[in-house]
């Protein structure tokens, strides 16, 4: 791989060690993609083992071992950068019932993450959707992990990123650097699998469960290849956009999607497509989205301990929609109702007198973390009854049923009217 | 004894070597090695319960997404990890977990280390030259 001077001196450890490491990942990972050099990037998007995924135990302090060597030395990082949610809120934690012990592990791996992305000059968005805070233009070149991330840059804004690993996206934030292959190239983001909404579908009245049950089918029947969907309302709103993306990126391994009319490299079906033939057609009715709202229910038992909505985190109109949900009603005592969102949305929220009417029901509203319920997955104290899930995120469904978590999903109104009579179905 | 070496492309320097181990399952360091223990444990895979620990590791291609390269350090930490990893292709998360763990790793070999290396021979890899020497078992 040729490099630029700025990079044989990074490479050379005038940066430090942290900054050399992270540099010698970047080019073994781009050999290893066959790419020619590195490119400049203008923004990241990282994510952080001892907050995201284990910030208790010995995986926890392995963790932060991790990142200090990954960083050590560094100063500052090179670009604008945004990070992913964390694992569990202590305060839902506390709420659950979690051992004192446990809870304090958990604040001092949060802690060492925030201070030290904190000194590196980390963006603390605890997001995953930074489009809401640090928009990206289309063509510019980004580095990051986290799939809904890299689906609705490359997708909806045309941003240009890669679905990268966590150690190399913090690498690319510590050196603004990216290996050049992949969605970075024009050429490998065009489209390849037409997929076509039946007539018998009226996508302007999908709900966002709808959304996400058309997402998750098709990333199945796709698998590797990028689709275009064909058929979906010109005038889609963000939020309905983000749940078209986020179950995509778990179903399919796919780093990018077209819809015709509405993402920007989509303008017609020729364009998307890069002028070359399809190598596969869809079609999508009734029966594939009820098949699929059907596929991510695991859940037998009808009584339910949890709702999450929030993945991915919720906007301003969704809050108002909970709200008004919620507004005049009480949730049941044994079920925990979490919102997720990103702090800047959930400060507006508050001073909107939405937050209000959510934890007078008896809700809660947590801004950082992450709605999938991973945290029932992995590292649940000992002794400590999982319970059922309510979610109207496929996303999330699709993990919590791999991890043999008990979940129902259905529309956000199911699921809050699941939390009120505390029971699934229940009219 | 046999000698045979087998020139191919360096994902991760150092020079390790140790007995051959191989698997034909597309392994993900997360979700189909238990990082504490060091053994294969997918449900589908022939060699479930087979122990990577100091094994020069061969299989085709990794598989897994952002936080595999987290198990392969793990597993380094645990000191369960493979003495070195051999692969036909390099997946970049597997890249990124041998990288971020210091483990040497070769992948794109002259042959297919898959139909030249037999489970129990003796072989180096040296991931800062890209070279693997297999040392055949006296039969």
């Amino acid at each position: 791989m040729k490099l630029t001077a700025d990079e044989e001196r990074m490479l050379a450890g005038e940066s430090g060690p942290g900054v050399q490491r992270a540099l010698e990942l970047l080019i073994a990972v781009g050999e290893a993609y066959e790419a020619k050099k590195l490119i400049d990037i203008s923004s990241s998007h990282i994510l952080s083992p001892e907050m995201q995924f284990w910030n208790t135990g010995q995986l926890s302090r392995w963790s932060r071992e991790l990142v200090a060597e990954s960083v050590e030395g560094a100063t500052h990082f090179r670009v604008p950068v945004t990070i992913n949610p964390i694992f569990l809120e202590p305060a839902i934690a506390e709420r659950l019932g979690y051992p004192e012990s446990y809870i304090e592990e958990m604040r001092q791996s949060l802690a060492f993450g925030r201070e030290t992305y904190a000194r590196l000059g980390v963006i603390p968005t605890y997001t995953c959707c930074p489009f809401y805070i640090h928009t990206l233009r289309q063509g510019e070149h980004s580095g990051g992990a986290e799939s809904l991330v890299v689906l609705f840059n490359n997708s909806v804004l045309g941003v240009r990123v890669n679905r990268e690993s966590g150690p190399t996206a913090l690498a690319t934030a510590l050196t603004g650097k990216t290996p050049l292959y992949g969605m970075h190239l024009s050429e490998n983001r065009h489209g390849q699998a037409i997929v076509e909404l039946k007539d018998e579908l009226d996508p302007g009245t999908f709900t966002y469960a709808d959304y996400n049950a058309l997402s998750y089918g098709v990333g199945k029947m796709v698998v590797d290849k990028i689709p275009v969907f064909l058929g979906l309302p010109r005038h889609m709103s963000i939020t309905q956009l983000k749940y078209l993306c986020a179950p995509l990126g778990v179903s399919a391994g796919i780093p990018m999607f077209h819809a015709v009319g509405i993402t920007p490299e989509a303008p017609t079906l020729e364009v998307a497509l890069g002028g070359r033939k399809p190598e596969m057609r869809i079609e999508v009715g009734k029966k594939e989205i009820s098949r699929t709202f059907e596929e991510l229910c695991s859940a037998t038992e009808p009584r339910i301990n949890y709702v999450f909505l929030g993945c991915p985190h919720v906007t301003i109109p969704e809050m108002n929609e909970i709200a008004t949900l919620l507004q005049g009603k009480k949730i049941k005592s044994e079920v925990l109702l979490v919102v997720g969102t990103t702090e800047p949305l959930y400060l507006l929220a508050r001073q909107m007198g939405l937050v209000d009417i959510i934890e007078n029901s008896g809700g809660m509203v947590v801004s950082g973390m992450c709605s999938a319920g991973s945290f029932l997955r992995r590292g649940v104290p000992q002794g400590f009854h999982v319970g059922v899930v309510a979610t109207n995120a496929a996303k999330a469904a699709h993990y919590l049923k791999a991890g043999g978590v008990q979940v129902w999903f259905g529309t956000m109104p199911q699921c809050i009217n699941a939390a009120v009579t505390g029971k699934w179905g229940d009219a | 004894m046999k000698s045979i070496t087998l020139k191919g492309r360096s994902a991760s320097k150092g020079i390790a070597e140790g007995e051959a181990l191989l698997t034909y399952d597309a392994l993900s360091f997360l979700s189909d090695i238990s990082v504490t223990e060091g053994i294969i444990t997918s449900p589908q895979s022939k060699f479930k319960g087979q122990s990577v620990s100091d094994k020069i590791l061969i299989f085709p291609t990794g598989r897994g997404s952002t936080a595999d390269p987290y198990g392969f350090y793990m597993l380094k930490k645990a000191g369960k990890a493979p003495a070195a990893v051999i692969n036909i292709d390099a997946n970049p998360t597997t890249v990124a977990g041998a990288i971020i763990s210091h483990t040497p790793m070769v992948y794109k070999l002259e042959r297919n280390p898959l139909e030249v290396i037999e489970a129990g021979d003796h072989v180096l890899v040296d991931g800062n030259k890209g070279v693997v020497i297999i040392t055949k078992q006296v039969t």
